[in-house]
C-alpha cells in the first residue's frame, strides 16, 4: 500500500515535470532546445528546467519544514510562518528596500544576505527568549510577537518610503521563481538535502516526542532540550534561505503534512518524509504551472495560486475527516 | 533597573535610527532633473535614482529589439518614429494605439520571462524594482526609477535618452525645441487647487516638486502641496479634513474606464461625509492624460488654465458638482 502511494505520487510528479517542460506561454521545440542550448528554444528550455528544479526543492522543503514544526510544536496549524522566521526574513528585506541608506551602502551584500540575517536574528532572539528549558508554547508566543513587531516596523517604514521602494518590497512579498538561477538552485539543493538528512536522522526521536508525556520520560531532559534547539536552528536556517531565494511561500508547509496525515491515517515521520517531499513538490509544481501562465495564459503571483489551491484542499480534507468522525 | 533602561534605550535608539535614516532628506544637486537621472558618455549610457545611485549602465549603440517594461516610455519612441525598435511591451493593453508588431510580455504585476526570451531582445527598459526579477536574463537592462514624478520640462527632456538608444538625436532635439517653446507659465488666477488621495490606509497629498503640482502652478493656480517633496506623502486624517473644509477647488483624478459612475468612484475613493463644492474632474483613462503628459504637458497646462478661467469643459479637465 505504502509503495503504491509512492508510485502514484512519483507518477504525478513526473507527469507535472513533463508538463512544466512542455507547456508555457510560448511554444518551444524541445528537441531543438536539447540539441542546441544556445538557441532561443534552448534558453527557454533552460529557464523551464531551472523553474522545475526550484519548484521541486521549494515544495519538498516547505512540506518538510511544516511537518517538522508541526511535530515539534504538536500543533497541526503550525508552519514555516508560525516561528516568525519568515517575518524576520521579510523584515531584513524590508529594511534593505525601504531604508535608502542601507541599500545605498550595503548593496553589494545583496538582498539574500539581509533576508538570511533577518531570519537568523529572529531565530537567535527566539532561542534566547525561550531560555534554557525551551518551553515550546513560549517559543510559539514569542514567534508570534516577533512577527507582529516586524509588521509594525515595516508598516512604519512603508509610510515613509517612496513608491519604488514600496513596489520592490511588495513584489518580493508575492514570491517569485523568476529570480531563480543555477546558483540559487545549487544553494536550494544543498540546504534541502542537508535538512532532509537531519530530519531523517531525527525521525525516530520526533516520533517518540510526538507520542506523549509518558513516552517522553524515556528520553533524558538534556536530549530533549538539545534536540529541540537543534531542530529549531535547522528549520530556522532552512526557512531563511528559502525565503531569501524565492520570497515567502505560503500554505505548502501547513497543507502538505495535514493532507498526507489524513490520507494515510498515520503520523509516522519515517513514512511521511518521502511522501511529504513528493506531495510538496507536486503542489508547488502545479502552482508554478498555473502561475507562469502555462495553463490559462495569465501570469500570476505564485503565492496567490498556492493559496487558491491550498484553501479548498485543506477544507475538503477537514470536512471529510469531520464527516468520517460523525458517521 | 539601570540595565533595563539601558537595554530599552538601545532598542529605542535603533528604532529612531531606522526612522530617521528612512526619512532623511535626499541630497539635492544643482543639476536639472533630466541631467540628474541619466548620463551619456562616448561609450555608455547610465541611469541613476534621485539619490544619485547608479541603477544601470549599458553600451551606447543603436538597439533594434527593445522590450519596454516601463511602458510610459513608448510615447518617446512614437515621437521619434522609432516604434519599430520596440518588439515587446509589458501591460500593453494599458497603452493606446500600440502597433500590432509589438507583443505583450505580461499583464498586471507579473513579468512573463518566457515571452521576453522568445522575442530575443537586445535591450530591456524596465523600472528599477523589476531588476531583481530579470537578473537571470543575460540581456542589457536600462533601469529607471519612476520617472512620472518629474516636472513637465524634465519629462519632455527624457526623450534625449531614448534618442541615444535609437540613433535619432536630431529628431529629439527638434521635438524638444518645438514643444518646450509651447510650455509657458500662465498668469496667476488667485485660485487654489487641492488634490488628495485616499488609498484606504490613509490620506496622501502631493509634494510641491511632483508633476501634478507643477502643472497646476504653470496653469496659474496655487497647488496646495507639501513643500520640497518629490512624492505624495501621507498626511493625518484631521489635516485632510481641515484641508477639505476650505473652499478650494478639489482635483479628482478618475482612473475609471467608463464615463458613467464617476460620483460612485469619487465616493468610493474618498469616503467623505460632505463632498467638496468645486470639483475639477479629470479622467486619466479616457483622455490620454498619461501619454500626453510625457511630451505634451502644455496641452494639460493650457487646458487647466482655460477651464479655471471660463469654467467650460476642456479636453482633459472640467468643473463638476454633485448636482450636475
Amino acid at each position: 500500500m505504502k509503495t503504491n502511494r509512492v508510485i502514484i505520487l512519483v507518477a504525478l510528479l513526473v507527469a507535472l515535470i513533463v508538463l512544466e517542460l512542455v507547456l508555457g506561454t510560448v511554444d518551444v521545440d524541445i528537441i531543438k532546445g536539447i540539441l542546441d542550448f544556445n538557441s532561443l528554444d534552448g534558453t527557454i528550455l533552460e529557464s523551464r528546467i531551472i523553474r522545475v528544479v526550484t519548484s521541486v526543492f521549494v515544495g519538498a522543503s516547505c512540506g518538510l519544514i511544516g511537518l517538522g514544526i508541526q511535530t515539534l510544536f504538536k500543533n497541526p496549524l503550525a508552519g514555516p510562518t508560525t516561528l516568525g522566521i519568515n517575518s524576520g526574513a521579510s523584515l531584513g528585506v524590508g529594511l534593505f528596500y525601504l531604508i535608502p541608506s542601507l541599500s545605498l551602502h550595503f548593496e553589494w551584500f545583496g538582498l539574500g544576505f539581509f533576508a538570511i540575517l533577518g531570519a537568523l536574528t529572529f531565530l537567535f532572539l527566539l532561542i534566547l527568549a525561550a531560555g534554557k528549558s525551551l518551553n515550546l508554547t513560549f517559543v510559539l508566543i514569542i514567534g508570534l510577537l516577533l512577527s507582529y513587531a516586524s509588521y509594525a516596523v515595516l508598516e512604519v517604514l512603508l509610510q515613509f518610503s517612496d513608491s519604488v521602494a514600496i513596489k520592490s518590497y511588495v513584489f518580493w512579498g508575492m514570491g517569485s521563481f523568476n529570480r531563480s538561477s543555477i546558483s540559487s538552485v545549487l544553494i536550494l539543493a544543498t540546504i534541502s538535502f542537508s535538512g532532509l538528512l537531519v530530519m531523517r536522522k531525527y525521525a525516530t526521536w520526533l516520533n517518540i516526542y510526538s507520542l506523549g508525556d509518558n513516552e517522553l520520560k524515556l528520553l533524558t531532559q538534556k536530549s530533549i532540550t538539545f534536540n529541540k534547539r537543534l531542530l529549531l536552528v535547522v528549520f530556522g536556517i532552512w526557512i531563511g534561505v528559502i525565503t531569501s531565494l524565492v520570497g515567502p511561500i505560503a500554505f505548502v508547509g501547513v497543507v502538505v503534512p495535514n493532507v498526507l496525515k489524513i490520507l494515510i491515517k498515520s503520523s509516522n515521520i519515517n513514512t511521511l518524509l518521502p511522501l511529504t517531499c513528493l506531495f510538496g513538490a507536486i503542489i508547488v509544481l502545479l502552482a508554478d504551472l498555473i502561475a507562469r501562465g502555462a495553463i490559462g495564459g495569465f501570469v500570476l503571483p505564485i503565492n496567490a495560486v498556492l493559496s487558491v489551491l491550498g484553501v479548498p484542499i485543506i477544507i475538503y480534507f477537514l470536512v471529510k475527516r469531520i464527516s468520517g468522525v460523525r458517521s | 533597573m539601570f540595565k533595563w533602561i539601558k537595554y530599552q534605550s538601545y532598542w529605542l535608539g535603533m528604532f529612531l535610527f531606522l526612522i530617521t535614516t528612512s526619512c532623511k532628506e535626499k541630497s539635492t544637486s544643482s543639476l536639472s532633473y533630466d541631467e540628474k537621472l541619466f548620463d551619456v558618455s562616448s561609450e555608455s549610457i547610465s541611469t541613476f535614482n534621485k539619490s544619485g545611485v547608479q541603477l544601470s549602465k549599458i553600451e551606447k549603440k543603436e538597439y533594434k529589439r527593445i522590450i519596454l517594461l516601463a511602458n510610459p516610455f513608448f510615447v518617446y519612441f512614437k515621437a521619434l518614429d522609432a516604434q519599430f525598435n520596440v518588439v515587446g511591451m509589458f501591460n500593453k493593453s494599458r497603452v493606446t494605439n500600440v502597433p500590432k508588431h509589438i507583443n505583450t510580455v505580461g499583464e498586471g504585476a507579473q513579468i512573463d520571462l518566457e515571452r521576453i526570451i522568445r522575442l530575443n531582445p537586445d535591450l530591456i527598459i524596465c523600472n528599477s524594482y523589476q531588476l531583481e526579477e530579470l537578473q537571470s536574463l543575460e540581456v542589457p537592462k536600462l533601469a529607471y526609477d519612476e520617472y512620472l514624478e518629474a516636472n513637465p520640462i524634465g519629462r519632455l527632456k527624457l526623450i534625449k535618452m531614448i534618442a541615444q538608444l535609437t540613433n535619432s538625436h536630431l529628431k529629439a532635439a527638434e521635438v524638444i525645441e518645438k514643444r518646450s517653446a509651447l510650455y509657458q507659465n500662465h498668469e496667476s488666477l488667485n485660485k487654489s487647487i487641492l488634490k488628495l488621495d485616499n488609498f484606504g490606509n490613509g490620506w496622501y497629498q502631493p509634494g510641491c516638486e511632483t508633476y501634478i503640482s507643477k502643472v497646476i502652478e504653470m496653469a496659474g493656480a496655487q497647488p496646495l502641496c507639501i513643500e520640497r517633496s518629490e512624492k505624495s506623502e501621507k498626511i493625518a486624517h484631521e489635516t485632510a479634513l481641515y484641508e477639505l473644509s476650505k473652499n478650494n477647488y478639489f482635483l479628482f483624478m478618475d482612473w475609471g474606464k467608463r464615463k458613467r459612475g464617476w460620483k460612485k468612484r469619487f465616493n468610493n475613493s474618498l469616503k467623505l461625509d460632505s463632498n467638496p463644492k468645486k470639483i475639477i474632474y479629470c479622467n486619466t483613462a479616457q483622455t490620454n492624460y498619461f501619454e500626453e503628459s510625457a511630451l505634451n504637458s502644455h496641452l494639460l497646462i493650457n487646458d487647466l488654465n482655460t477651464v479655471l478661467k471660463t469654467e467650460k469643459k476642456g479636453r482633459f479637465f472640467e468643473i463638476r458638482t454633485f448636482e450636475n
